[in-house]
């Protein structure tokens, strides 16, 4: 077994070993000089915010991506450029984010195939098959059956993988690992969807391979999951490993805290973590059950708190979203959300990833059908409507990516914008130049050939040609420079100056706090802050949110 | 008409090995490869010139052997396998899905015209003829009574077609291309080198290819390149996809649905408007509504892909080690 003859005066040495690992795509770093080390038969964590590279990092320490430079070290060989299944062979396993089971095979097969192969896959072995042979793989499938009872699958062993459920697929990758039996495994967002229930049994599961001399590296934006089972963390933030060691150390680290939640943008103060407690008044964030920030064993009653009180109201809300659930088939992914959304305000939907917030839009917008809860549009009920009837009463989404027409120009771009409008394409077209002088300029171009940061202005002209009453931006500064993403703020509070109400989801958490009127957080699928933007950004509930409490 | 049969059956037979082959490429490891028709004609060719000999000028072929058929068959078998390899190595490197089939498509396009036009191959548009009735030197059979020891000449090599196959779709070998079939980076994160395995099973399903071919030139006599095209290879798909992909026994009912009975059945239409071509038409257009009609309503095919059971494994090993002791956890 792994681990097996180390001495014990030895400090536990490294079974992975990266140094300065690169790739870049197009031109962007989407790993850059990233060096970490994961101890023999330990439980490390990888974590980090969207983009910092994590999933990127494994693919080239497992060889489905080919690194640009530096150095892979895996019990002793260099396998950086190794085809993936020579790094399998050596004993590095790992899992993906979505499970990728075998799906037309059985669940039986899939055990099998995932047992160490030992030259078993030849065709003439296959032809005259030497008894030592079949006595092995009788051994595999005896080994196959007692790990698939010990996870509550046995009776489903002749089904096919495919006809599993979410939940199932997660075990089934779980059971194949064990039966793997590899040196170390890598475990890309093992829960992922996973509910509470569940995520006990992966914990479980994890403990029982660490029994067994696996050394286990997690990738999981569940943070007190992480906190739960690893002895080690390493922080990735940007491409780099920015901090490395025990849970504890990085919660208060500052460039932790910073990679999860963002810059502080210009002109706003340090967050000052004892500002809100200082005034208790009207004007303090609100909690819904913020006590058990992360809410992945305290599921509970809090589902059903409602926002008491109500933001500030200049107009009337334009939106208002009471209970909304909804996801992909699977359990929800968001759960009961309340928001309301002003005419003339910015309301930004912030949180972890996983929270639910593209979701949520998308569950308004519709474009996925809430399973439950209403969506009201100044009063009127129109929940769960086809996208193309909700841009015609006034709801304009603007999604994350794939929202220009690439091969069409600016102008043709903004008729396709205006397509439901009956007269004034023009003149509304016109209009929206006055309010986007980026735009005007570039009229005749193609969309593709415009900058990211033109791009999400179109996106939101666009949006906005058919003078909707409430504009859903999803990320509009995602991946721009900091100086566009100041050009894109400053952008949306002059959509807002017009009267429109502007619901905005983001991940640079603090810059958006200091641009919005009013912000909900969310965790989990879940309401759990509310306020207005300056409240929040100086609160330090919102950090628990992000990186769990500061004990 | 008994002879007449006796001829459909060979056919299907010899259609049969070829889909079979092919089934291995599609049916196990997932790759729509359209080159497959090519390397059947390679069996027709190779067997065609290694064992017919030299015919009168102006005919010109490479080789021009007068071997045993048996040897010929095992020589377009290899040339085949030998072809297959070349490309495989080649498309089944990196290219994946329709970037896969467009490129075998254009390299079976590339060899049709190549044999075509490069006339001292094997003699160009011309094609070849001459190999008639092998075995029958020795045999002496008569002219009715042969074609029903070729008909079972060729269902031997059918069964013992299919008894492999099968044996290879239950081993571990098939399980793990259909794993390549099914997800690809999980068998390679699961250790399979997923092209050695493709190439593997692309090399088999073309050897089979070339066997198929080997027999077809017996069936027909005369082969030349206006009497294979993709379209070909369509057909045998055809007959897959009603059959049942990855179902060896749903694979020869396919067969013998497609391009037997809808063969021969349009035969019998009668003519309309007095144009040649009626009942050729009506046979494409009604395959096509075949496999419309399956896609639509049984996209696994007739017979669907066999499930392996591991409770019958589980009762024949227990039978097996029963007594001898288990170290099994």
């Amino acid at each position: 077994m792994p681990g097996g003859g180390v001495p014990l005066a030895d400090p536990v040495p490294h079974l992975l070993e990266v140094r300065g690992l690169s790739k870049s795509f197009g031109g962007v770093h989407a790993v850059h000089d990233c060096t970490l080390v994961v101890p023999e038969g330990k439980v490390t964590g990888l974590i980090g915010p969207n983009g910092a590279g994590k999933s990127t990092a494994i693919d080239l320490i497992t060889g489905f991506k080919m690194p640009d430079g530096g150095v892979v070290r895996f019990a002793g060989h260099e396998i950086q450029g190794w085809p993936p299944h020579r790094i399998s062979r050596l004993g590095l396993i790992r899992t993906f984010q979505l499970p990728k089971e075998w799906p037309g095979l059985t669940v039986m097969e899939n055990m099998l195939l995932a047992a160490p192969e030992n030259g078993r896959d030849a065709i003439w072995r296959a032809l005259f098959t030497p008894a030592q042979l079949r006595r092995a793989e009788y051994e595999d499938r005896a080994r196959a059956r007692a790990i698939l009872e010990e996870f509550g699958l046995l009776s489903l062993r002749d089904d096919l993988a495919g006809n599993l459920s979410g939940g199932q697929k997660r075990l089934l990758e779980f059971a194949r690992v064990a039966i793997c039996r590899p040196r170390m495994v890598i475990l890309d967002e093992p829960m992922g969807g996973v509910n509470p229930v569940l995520g006990a049994r992966m914990g479980d599961a994890i403990a029982s391979l660490v029994a067994s001399g696996v050394t286990v590296t997690i990738v999981e934006h569940n943070l007190p999951f992480i906190e739960r089972v690893c002895d080690s963390v390493i922080v990735m933030a940007l491409g780099s490993v920015i901090a490395a060691g025990p849970f504890e150390s990085l919660r208060s680290n500052r460039g932790v805290i910073d990679a999860y939640l963002g810059e502080v943008a210009a002109g706003v103060g340090e967050a000052r973590p004892t500002d809100a407690r200082s005034h208790p008044g009207a004007g303090s964030p609100r909690r819904d059950g913020g006590r058990l920030p992360w809410g992945v064993t305290g599921d509970g009653d809090d589902r059903r708190a409602s926002p008491r009180g109500s933001p500030p109201v200049p107009g009337g809300p334009a939106l208002a979203v009471r209970g909304l659930t909804a996801g992909y088939g699977g359990p929800p992914i968001i759960d009961g959300v309340e928001i309301k959304s002003e005419q003339g305000q910015i309301t930004a939907i912030v949180g972890p990833n996983g929270a639910g917030k593209s979701t949520l839009l998308k569950a308004i917008a519709g474009v996925i059908r809430p399973t439950d809860g209403r969506v009201l549009l100044n009063g009127t009920d129109v929940t769960a409507q086809p996208p193309e009837r909700l841009v015609r009463k006034g709801i304009a989404y603007v999604p994350q990516v794939a929202n220009v027409f690439p091969g069409l120009t600016v102008r043709e771009n903004l008729e396709m914008g205006g397509y439901v409008r009956t007269s004034g394409v023009r003149e509304r077209a016109d209009e929206l130049c006055a309010l986007f002088p980026d735009l005007k300029a570039a009229l005749n171009r193609p969309a593709r050939t415009l900058s990211g940061g033109q791009r999400s202005m179109l996106a939101m002209a666009r949006g906005l040609m058919v003078d909707p009453a409430v504009l859903l931006l999803d990320e509009p500064s995602a991946g721009l420079s900091p100086i566009f993403q100041a050009a894109v703020w400053e952008q949306i509070k002059k959509i807002r100056d017009t009267g429109v109400a502007v619901v905005v989801v983001e991940q640079n958490t603090r810059r958006t706090l200091t641009h919005a009127d009013w912000a909900y957080v969310m965790a989990l699928g879940k309401n759990r802050l509310e306020g207005t933007g300056k409240d929040l950004l100086h609160d330090e509930e919102v950090v628990n949110l992000y990186i769990g409490r500061l004990s | 008409m008994i002879q007449y049969i006796a001829s459909i059956a060979t056919e299907g037979v010899i259609f049969s090995i070829m889909a079979l082959g092919l089934n291995v490429i599609w049916g196990w490891a997932g790759d729509f490869d359209i080159a497959f028709y090519g390397y059947v004609a390679i069996g027709v060719y190779m067997a065609m010139v290694t064992s017919i000999g030299r015919l009168p000028s102006p005919d010109q072929y490479i080789l021009g052997w007068h071997l045993p058929f048996l040897v010929a068959i095992v020589i377009a078998m290899a040339s085949a396998a030998l072809l297959s390899l070349l490309v495989g190595t080649v498309a089944l490197r990196k290219l994946r899905a329709s970037y896969y089939a467009i490129t075998t498509l254009a390299t079976v396009l590339v060899l049709q015209i190549v044999i075509g036009n490069y006339t001292p191959l094997f003699n160009g548009y011309n094609g070849l003829y001459g190999l008639d009735q092998p075995f029958n030197d020795t045999l002496k059979l008569s002219p009715e009574a042969y074609p029903f020891f070729f008909l079972g000449f060729c269902t031997v090599i059918l069964v013992l077609v299919y008894f492999t196959l099968e044996r290879l779709s239950g081993s571990p070998f098939g399980r793990a291309l259909r794993a390549v079939r099914e997800q690809e980076r999980a068998a390679a994160a699961f250790g399979r080198n997923i092209y050695r395995l493709k190439l593997k099973a692309y090399v088999l399903g073309a050897t089979l290819g070339g066997l198929g071919g080997a027999l077809f030139a017996a069936y027909l006599g005369a082969f030349n390149p206006t009497a294979w095209s993709p379209i070909e290879t369509l057909l045998l798909y055809a007959a897959i996809f009603v059959g049942g992909s990855g179902n060896a026994r749903g694979v020869i009912l396919g067969v013998f649905l497609v391009s037997v009975v809808f063969q021969e059945i349009t035969r019998f239409l009668p003519n309309l408007g007095g144009n040649a071509s009626f009942s050729s038409a009506v046979r494409e257009i009604l395959i096509g509504i075949l496999i419309l009609v399956t896609m639509r309503y049984r996209i696994q095919g007739l017979l669907p892909e066999p499930r392996s059971k591991d409770a019958v494994a589980e009762r024949v090993a227990a039978k097996l080690y029963a007594g001898r002791g288990s170290t099994a956890g």
